[in-house]
């Protein structure tokens, strides 16, 4: 799984561009599933025949959208200002570079140098408005042959192995998420299942409105990443959850009051089975859960995250051990229970 | 010489202040063949001479910087995680997420934490200061205690990258990238007969205070000195007296209270002569360049400067053209010619 999460981690999928990425999880799963299709809005379903029927398949998802920079206006000289397409803190923009439009551009993001910096200045991260793009070129007319206004981009591709079994790179959130239901795919399920590689939830959770109204399940399970705050000098109670202390079950988040009955069953799962757990400690953050909590008739919600530090920047960090343990209670949930 | 594949190759070394011979042996091995003689110091100076074979030839010296900005260890915390102290002047509001390398025992890579969002006070205005911040290397206590204790060194990790037309992008192009037109020169020279013999300083410690072009000036004790840094180029929040130093424009000529007038004129006059690219700049004082320490070596050396137009500095993310490297290239070449 380690593979797939590298490959897909240095594919270019702003959202509303996830096309490569959607393209190479077809390529991986497409033997192994029964049916597969692509939505109006970009959807990718996978249907998986399971050794028993289920009438109503529990759905897993995960989305193949990332955090990303879109081009608004090109300077006189050459520079490109933007907006973030996602939440990007301004803090973790400022000297990054990035891979911009259908030719993979490579620009550097600038701001107002600390040379020309007061002293108050010095130090302080520049909102987005003062930020832009330099992809080395001098003039508005120069930028326009390899440019446009609307053109995306992301972080550049850094995956890295590092340290002590853990991983480093742009996008873990959450095409980790799309390795593990690609991974599950590939193996034998105990029950039929669905699985949806949803669109724009850096956006606002929307590719997961329109798979709830076309896939109308009963039960949802999302595989994501969440932030882990586990920073020297942050107290255990607002970390969130820690990276290397296993797979995060979630209670409630930013957008959501999970389903307490699949809590109850996951925590279960993973104690009887000796899978390493973590309960997500702030009531941050969200994923497409709640999309799939109040889409149609509503479904019935669990969230198992990978802790991933430094989400949304161009260098997130988590551990294998981690999403292995993901990838374990994924498959738990998935062959222990017809319908949940 | 490929340009830019030299351009890549220097520039990639991690050289930071103090720990500058880690690229003597690069150096010897690339370019030796560009030199008659090589001398280094016990600071972490580099110099290459070529003679001209002809008696009493005056010695012209091209100084650019080996040195680069860089980090060190301070403290290893629990989990895993290093404080660090800068080494030069750092631009902390583009460290977060930024990726290094830690020059332990064994070389291993690390990430500049960013603080999560909901662990924010909600004043985006915050300062963010090194002393706050924590490099993320994912090994134990125990590891970072044996492999890279209080003291080790921490560079910045990335790769030099071509942008658009010409342009260029990657760490310590401050000032690596103008040891580049020093070699590019001399490649330029090989076999010409000159009349002054022309030493290559890559000097050590310029980023914590002109050490190397000090003590390696005292070395090669030369006639003229040329000190070939980067510039600050134009950008959009420039005052208007800046207007004029681009990137694209050439090497930027300084004339300063504290260089030579006459080198720096004759200089001028070899540039317009040759028709090679070059712009002017007013430097009253310091110029913050090796140019202040040469031109008071023993009794004195007249020293000019030249600067190569940058944009970003002391980033990982430093961006400038091969057009500049070309020109400075060429201006040194033909400065030397014209003895």
């Amino acid at each position: 799984m380690l593979k797939l999460t590298e490959k897909l981690c240095g594919l270019y999928g702003p959202s509303g561009l996830e096309d490569e990425v959607r393209d190479a999880i077809i390529g991986e799963i497409k033997p192994y599933c029964e049916e597969l299709y692509t939505d109006k809005v970009g959807n990718l379903f996978a249907f998986k025949k399971g050794k028993k029927h289920a009438d109503k398949p529990v759905l897993f998802a995960a989305h193949m959208d990332e955090v990303g920079f879109m081009l608004q206006y090109i300077s006189d000289d050459g520079y490109l200002y933007f907006d973030t397409i996602g939440g990007i803190d301004s803090s973790v923009i400022g000297g990054r570079r990035m891979v911009i439009g259908e030719n993979r551009l490579l620009g550097v993001v600038a701001s107002k140098a600390v040379h020309l910096q007061k002293a108050s200045e010095r130090g302080v991260c520049l909102p987005v408005d003062e930020m832009y793009i330099d992809i080395g070129c001098i003039t508005k007319e120069e930028a326009k042959k390899y440019v446009s206004v609307g053109d995306c981009g992301v972080f550049v591709p850094n995956f890295e192995k590092f340290g002590d079994g853990f991983i480093k790179s742009k996008a873990i959130d959450d095409r980790f998420g799309c390795a593990v239901l690609c991974t599950m795919i590939k193996e034998e399920r105990e029950y039929d299942t669905v699985f949806a590689f949803t669109v724009c939830e850096e956006v606002g959770c929307r590719g997961a409105v329109s798979a709830s109204f076309a896939l109308r399940p009963s039960v949802a399970v999302v595989i994501e990443g969440t932030t882990a705050g586990d920073l020297p000098g942050v107290s255990e109670a607002r970390r969130a959850c820690a990276v290397g202390e296993g797979a995060v079950l979630s209670v409630m988040d930013g957008g959501t009051v999970y389903d307490r009955e699949l809590f109850d069953k996951a925590v279960s799962l993973a104690k009887a089975n000796g899978v390493k757990y973590q309960v997500k400690n702030t009531v941050t953050g969200g994923n497409d859960s709640r999309s799939f909590q109040t889409g149609a008739e509503g479904a019935r919600v669990m969230a198992i995250s990978a802790p991933v530090r430094y989400i949304h920047s161009a260098s997130n960090v988590a551990k294998e051990s981690d999403l292995t343990e993901v990838l374990n209670l994924a498959r738990l949930v998935a062959d222990n229970g017809k319908e949940l | 010489m490929k340009l830019f594949e030299t351009v890549k190759e220097v520039t990639e070394l991690c050289a930071v202040s103090g720990r500058e011979h880690v690229a003597f042996d690069f150096l010897k091995e690339k370019f030796g063949g560009l030199f008659d003689e090589i001398k280094t110091t016990p600071t972490g100076s580099f110099a290459g001479i070529r003679r001209c074979g002809k008696k009493d030839a005056p010695l012209l010296l091209y100084d650019a910087h080996l040195d680069e900005i860089g980090f060190m260890v301070k403290k290893i915390c629990d989990g895993g995680f290093l404080k660090v102290t800068s080494i030069g002047g750092i631009d902390t509001k583009v460290l977060s997420a930024a990726e290094v390398w830690i020059h332990g025992k064994e070389r291993i890579s690390g990430v500049f934490a960013s603080t999560p969002p909901h662990l924010r006070d909600g004043s985006e205005k915050k300062k963010i200061e090194l002393s706050d911040m924590v490099i993320d290397t994912g090994r134990s206590v125990e590891y970072l205690e044996e492999n890279c204790p209080i003291g080790t060194v921490v560079s910045y990790k990335t790769t030099t990258e071509r942008l658009c037309g010409n342009g260029i992008v990657g760490k310590s192009f401050d000032d690596k990238i103008c040891m580049c037109t020093i070699l590019e020169a001399f490649d330029m020279l090989k076999g010409e007969s000159l009349n002054v013999d022309l030493c290559a300083l890559f000097s050590g410690g310029e980023e914590i205070g002109y050490i190397g072009s000090a003590t390696g000036g005292y070395m090669i004790d030369p006639d003229y000195a040329v000190a070939i840094d980067v510039t600050n180029s134009y950008v959009p929040e420039s005052p208007k007296r800046k207007e004029d130093n681009r990137l694209g424009g050439g090497g930027v000529v300084s004339f300063s209270g504290t260089t030579s007038r006459p080198l720096t004129k004759k200089l001028i006059e070899v540039l317009e002569k040759e028709g090679i690219p070059h712009q002017i700049v007013g430097e009253p004082g310091r110029t913050g360049t090796n140019a202040h320490a040469l031109q008071i070596v023993r009794a004195g050396v007249p020293t000019a400067l030249i600067s190569l137009p940058l944009k970003n500095m002391h980033t990982a993310a430093e961006i400038a053209t091969l057009d500049d490297v070309d020109a400075v290239a060429k201006a040194l070449a033909a400065f030397a010619r014209s003895f």
